[in-house]
């Protein structure tokens, strides 16, 4: 069974798609990375797997079933997400009894350390926190949950670079302790690509890459030397895009470099490199016109 | 393992300020002026239309919890289904204790002849000797109706946004306007009210009415949610 699973996922808003046809399947208890740009879908995607947006068109299943109105699945999600609405008067101990009474693997002690960690006012009413603070308390839910999907949508939104280490140092621990699927979707790319097993990118609603972030270090390079010798090197290969100043030109290129390609390289005095993931996403999302497969 | 309904229902419960404390602090403090007003004016035997306050707020309770608790409670991955149960049954269990708390005012008010001041706070017209169960069911009664109005305006909003519930008032407005405008027009008034004469409901029979009422108000409401989304 896939932890979820999207079939040609339409969602339109007056003739504009915000997805379009996404077809994936999630596995159990592996950590994905939900890239793309602001607007790119990854919001709506994570709203429509959780039913609280309906697809216009395409099959969503989670755990094997359609989520609306399925507490059966949607008992085993998690959606923490950067623009979470909270009641009121609610203080940030209500919010965690009321997420402990729903999730049936909660864990208290991990809400505990967490709070400890982040610091958090256990009575302070969540409306007073500071942006910061709020995420917090996001994070603490979703990992206490321990919920069989975890998403995370952006979580760590003013979070200082401590915070958000001990947001991947816990992620990392309690997925040790107790696997489960867990979905992240993050503009820090560079921050949180040790932590991805498996990586989409979004763009513009439709998904472009869908792929082991292992095998992806071998998707992509870069070359770096001087203009016409680079230029000479990337004859017939798939140029994703190109850095020039003065005689200096970096070009990065998809597909495998290979022994032979770096030997090349090497012989025709270039440096040569793997993309790095957030180089990647930059390039193939950077330009206007989109990303097309086998273009430029 | 609780069930989702009932963790719904408990987090309004925690709520105690928008279901108990505010109606009731808006409630009294309409009485106490009211009660100023007797012992300083003296009059004779005086109703006063207070307790509307807190049938309007309930109203307004209505429309708000919608407001401040779908989003979070979809969020948390709650099913429309067990947050519209949650959500009736903290507000019956809320609207049953404020119908109690306003019955045994009632009597005490009647044990004391209006507070001493001859203040008739809590008697409802029609309703000034009928006993304290009557009063009870009746205060329930008017609560609950007034409280799934507000719902269903809140639904409304959820499901149809700004606009939706801009074009269901003006709708509401214009088929009200031109009813009147046709009874007038052909002088059918003498006839309405020929008819709501010989109606003529107890008030016993009006409460089952407005339970009717309340009740369609409650699936109108359901089903304007289960279609209701969270964008953002």
């Amino acid at each position: 069974m896939h932890a979820a699973e999207l079939k040609g996922l339409t969602k339109s808003y007056g003739g504009q798609h915000a997805l379009d046809g996404i077809t994936l399947k999630m596995e159990e208890n592996r950590i994905y990375g939900l890239l793309g740009r602001n607007g790119a879908g990854k919001t709506t995607l994570m709203h429509v797997l959780t039913a609280q947006l309906f697809a216009t068109s395409g099959e969503v299943k989670v755990f094997g079933s359609d989520p609306f109105e399925n507490e059966e699945a949607l008992r085993k999600i998690c959606f923490i997400k950067e623009s979470q609405k909270y009641p009121e008067n609610f203080r940030v101990c209500d919010v965690l009894a009321v997420a402990s009474s729903l999730y049936p693997r909660w864990s208290a002690e991990t809400a505990e350390q967490l709070l400890k960690e982040f610091r958090l006012p256990q009575n302070k009413r969540v409306k007073k926190l500071s942006r910061g603070m709020l995420s917090a308390v996001g994070i603490i839910v979703g990992l206490a949950s321990r919920a069989e999907l975890t998403l995370f949508d952006e979580p760590y939104l003013g979070l200082d670079a401590v915070a958000r280490e001990i947001f991947y140092r816990n992620l990392i621990q309690e997925y040790a302790e107790l696997p489960r699927t867990i979905v992240l979707s993050s503009h820090l790319i560079d921050e949180v690509s040790g932590l991805l097993e498996h990586i989409y990118l979004i763009d513009r609603g439709r998904l472009i890459l869908d792929e082991e972030a292992e095998l992806l270090r071998s998707r992509a390079y870069s070359v770096a030397g001087p203009a016409a010798k680079v230029d000479a090197f990337l004859g017939g290969r798939s140029v994703l895009g190109k850095e020039q100043l003065g005689g200096f030109l970096r070009a990065s290129v998809l597909g495998e470099l290979g022994e032979g390609g770096m030997a090349a390289a090497k012989t025709a005095g270039l440096e040569a490199a793997p993309l790095s993931l957030q180089q990647l996403v930059v390039q193939m999302t950077g330009n206007e016109a989109g990303y097309e497969e086998g273009s430029a | 393992m609780k069930s989702r309904t009932a963790t719904v229902a408990l987090m309004h419960a925690r709520d105690k300020w928008t279901w108990l404390f505010i109606p009731w602090m808006v409630l009294l403090s309409s009485f106490i002026v009211n009660f100023a007003i007797g012992l300083i004016a003296r009059p004779e035997n005086f109703t006063t239309g207070g307790l509307m306050s807190i049938l309007i707020y309930m109203l307004v309770a209505g429309i708000v919890v919608i407001h401040q608790t779908f989003s979070f409670a979809l969020g948390l991955c709650i099913t429309r289904r067990s947050y519209f149960a949650g959500t009736v049954a903290a507000a019956g269990g809320y609207i049953l204790l404020s119908a109690v708390l306003l019955a045994v005012l009632l009597l005490l008010e009647q044990a004391t002849e209006g507070w001493g001041v001859g203040l008739h706070f809590f008697e409802l017209p029609y309703l000034s000797d009928s006993g304290a169960g009557l009063a009870l069911w009746t205060f329930f009664i008017l609560l609950l109706f007034m409280f799934f109005g507000g719902l269903t305006i809140g639904s409304l909003f959820r499901r149809f946004g700004k606009q939706g519930l801009l074009f269901f008032f003006l709708a509401a407005t214009l088929v009200f306007g031109g009813w009147t405008a046709v009874v007038t027009a052909m002088d059918w008034w003498r006839g309405v009210g020929g008819w709501l004469m010989k109606l003529d409901f107890t008030i016993v029979q009006t409460t089952f009415l407005l339970l009717a009422c309340t009740l369609v108000l409650a699936a109108v409401s359901y089903l304007l949610l289960r279609r209701a989304t969270v964008q953002a």
